[in-house]
């Protein structure tokens, strides 16, 4: 070694105890755990910032073998943690120039039974006043995502609302012409929905069974936390005919469990309570959670405390997670498995989601928006069913977005997060491409956390990821 | 890598070293679908990019394109009717300016 090397702190990120320390290279995603003298080196380079041989040599002779320490700093400079100068392994915004879709969400109806406190959707209408989509409308959709799919193998149709149960005449009308389709263009059509389960009858339920539909149900908790916010137009609340509904549905045995989604609002218990309750009792096998999006003004948002408080209930609840893939057993906590789908897998984001690369939604009118939270906004669209995509018009916006803010530069999160969700950044200020400082704590804490319990189940059970996750592969 | 645990296939993929990739495996033709059973070497550079390393002569080609089973170069036909193009200039190094242009009238 001659001359000084320096400690490359945007390139990985190192959390655990001592003797059971993960390393994450941030601009891989690699996950590598360090033994006793990669992590004795690396306390070192964090202290000196830069090292030269001999302090290299005075701080080790004795404690560990030559060999040993340079192999540890080979591996180190081998990744790009430790330099010369500064090293940057940055990817060059790539022009989008053509929309690979696998995902349509249909906006089959403005109207909604509910009248929801927290709902986003700015063209919400009640089910009289609703514009829905006309069949024609819905069968170019259809079309355009044959088209568009060309490459693809399998294709995925969403219905959406609104409340998509309030058309369940188009949807059965729809789920069979894709089929049809589908088969002609030798590909495989799956089908979703998410509903809140108030309209959700025995007939319904078994043709869902029969398309093997994937269905998310929109529901907070028990009695008290659903019917805070989860109320019809007249302002009663819905849980306990939700509750009689989604028993039914979880018992006709659906090849796709249905899943439960629950939205965090000021005041909202904690998570673990929730999940248990929705998991014990209702006898969901899968429950995501997500902080309701709010504008910063909203009395429903969450506050950098409430932020706080939701995130220790999650990571609770990640442990019961941890501890049960450790045994070998399958936990129906869904935020987590998204993130351990993302640190097993390596994922290096250049944009937050696949909105406008592999999915598009298509509003009542058969306009076409980054994702089904963006149609009836006014944030423009991208084309029509009609007459096709904008491709240049979302290549525009796809390049801005893959620009990342100079503030992600140094952030060990950015290749997971990749600047966060556009739709927040729209409700916060007005445009999806600003930045939304307001998550990135919570962000690098999951993270954080992630990496450990990844770290954890990793080693104590080496074939859990490929064994849970390969299923997940071979259904989305 | 020699001292970090790889937990991830990204990370597997990284540590591996790529010598240990297998790769493809340059064999010598010896059997050719076709009339020829030769191989000559000839219009190719040596490893230094000049073509005194060769392992034959450049000029080798010409008898490889003409002889018994000629390749359709502007060469002699030395089946039909140009038989003794080539007779007593069998060392493709010594003989090679010996070979000569062949017009109409021959």
């Amino acid at each position: 070694m001659s001359g000084a090397l320096h400690i490359q702190r945007q390139n990985y990120h190192a959390t655990g105890a001592a003797r059971r320390r993960v390393l994450l290279h941030v601009p891989t995603t690699s996950v590598f755990e360090l033994d006793r003298v990669s992590s004795d080196v690396l306390d070192f380079l964090e202290e000196s910032e830069s090292i030269v041989s001999d302090a290299v040599r005075s701080r080790f002779d004795g404690l560990y073998a030559p060999g040993e320490v340079c192999d540890a700093l080979s591996d180190f400079v081998a990744l790009g943690i430790l330099a010369p100068a500064r090293k940057e392994y940055s990817i060059a915004p790539r022009p989008v120039t053509r929309t690979p879709l696998n995902t349509l969400v249909l906006t089959l109806t403005t109207g909604c039974n509910l009248g929801c406190s927290y709902c986003y959707r700015e063209d919400l209408d009640a089910p009289k006043a609703a514009r829905v989509m006309e069949r024609a409308t819905a069968l170019q959709a259809i079309d355009l995502l044959m088209r568009q799919a060309a490459d693809q193998e399998r294709v995925a149709i969403v219905f959406f609302g609104g409340e998509p149960l309030t058309r369940f005449a188009d949807i059965r009308a729809l789920t069979e012409a894709a089929e049809a389709r589908a088969m002609k263009a030798g590909k495989r059509v799956d089908f979703s929905l998410t509903t809140n389960a108030t309209l959700l009858d025995d007939a319904m339920i078994e043709f869902f069974r029969a398309h093997r539909f994937g269905i998310a149900v929109s529901m907070d908790g028990d009695e008290v936390e659903h019917d805070r916010r989860r109320i019809t137009l007249g302002g009663k609340g819905t849980y306990k005919l939700v509750a009689a509904n989604v028993r039914r549905l979880l018992q006709a045995g659906l090849e796709r469990p249905p899943g439960a989604r629950v939205t965090l609002t000021r005041g909202s218990g904690e998570v673990g309570r929730i999940y248990r309750h929705l998991h014990e009792e209702i006898g969901f096998s899968e429950i995501g959670f997500a902080p309701v999006t709010a504008d910063p003004g909203s009395p429903l948002g969450l506050g950098a405390a409430e932020m706080r408080r939701v995130l220790d209930g999650m990571i609770a609840l990640g442990r019961d997670y941890a501890d049960a893939a450790k045994r070998g057993e399958r936990h129906g906590f869904s935020n987590m498995d998204h993130l351990m789908l993302d640190l097993w897998r390596g994922t290096r984001k250049t944009l937050p989601c696949g909105a406008g690369v592999g999915l598009l939604a298509a509003g009542t009118d058969g306009s076409l928006s980054l994702c089904h939270r963006f149609t009836g906004t006014g944030v423009g669209s991208f084309g029509d069913v009609a007459n096709g995509i904008d491709q240049n018009g979302l290549g525009h916006f796809l390049d801005r977005a893959q620009a990342a803010h100079p503030a992600c530069d140094a952030c060990h999160a950015r290749s997971i997060c990749a600047g966060g969700c556009y739709h927040e950044a729209y409700v916060h200020s007005g445009d999806p491409l600003a930045a939304t400082f307001g998550h990135c704590e919570f962000v690098r804490a999951w993270l954080e956390f992630g990496l450990a319990c990844y770290g954890e189940i990793a080693i104590a059970n080496p074939g859990f990821f490929a064994a849970k996750f390969a299923e997940r592969k071979e259904r989305s | 890598m020699k001292r970090l645990l790889p937990l991830n296939e990204k990370a597997r993929s990284l540590a591996a070293p790529a010598a240990s990739q297998p790769s493809g495996e340059a064999a010598l033709m010896s059997n050719v679908v076709g009339c020829t059973t030769t191989f000559d070497p000839g219009w190719e550079l040596d490893a230094f990019g000049g073509m005194a390393n060769l392992c034959q002569p450049i000029e080798a080609d010409l008898y490889g394109c003409t002889d018994t089973c000629w390749w359709p170069a502007q060469l002699a036909d030395l089946v039909n009717t140009s038989p003794e193009w080539s007779d007593g200039k069998n060392s493709a190094i010594r003989d090679w300016r010996e070979l000569q242009i062949l017009f109409p009238e021959d």
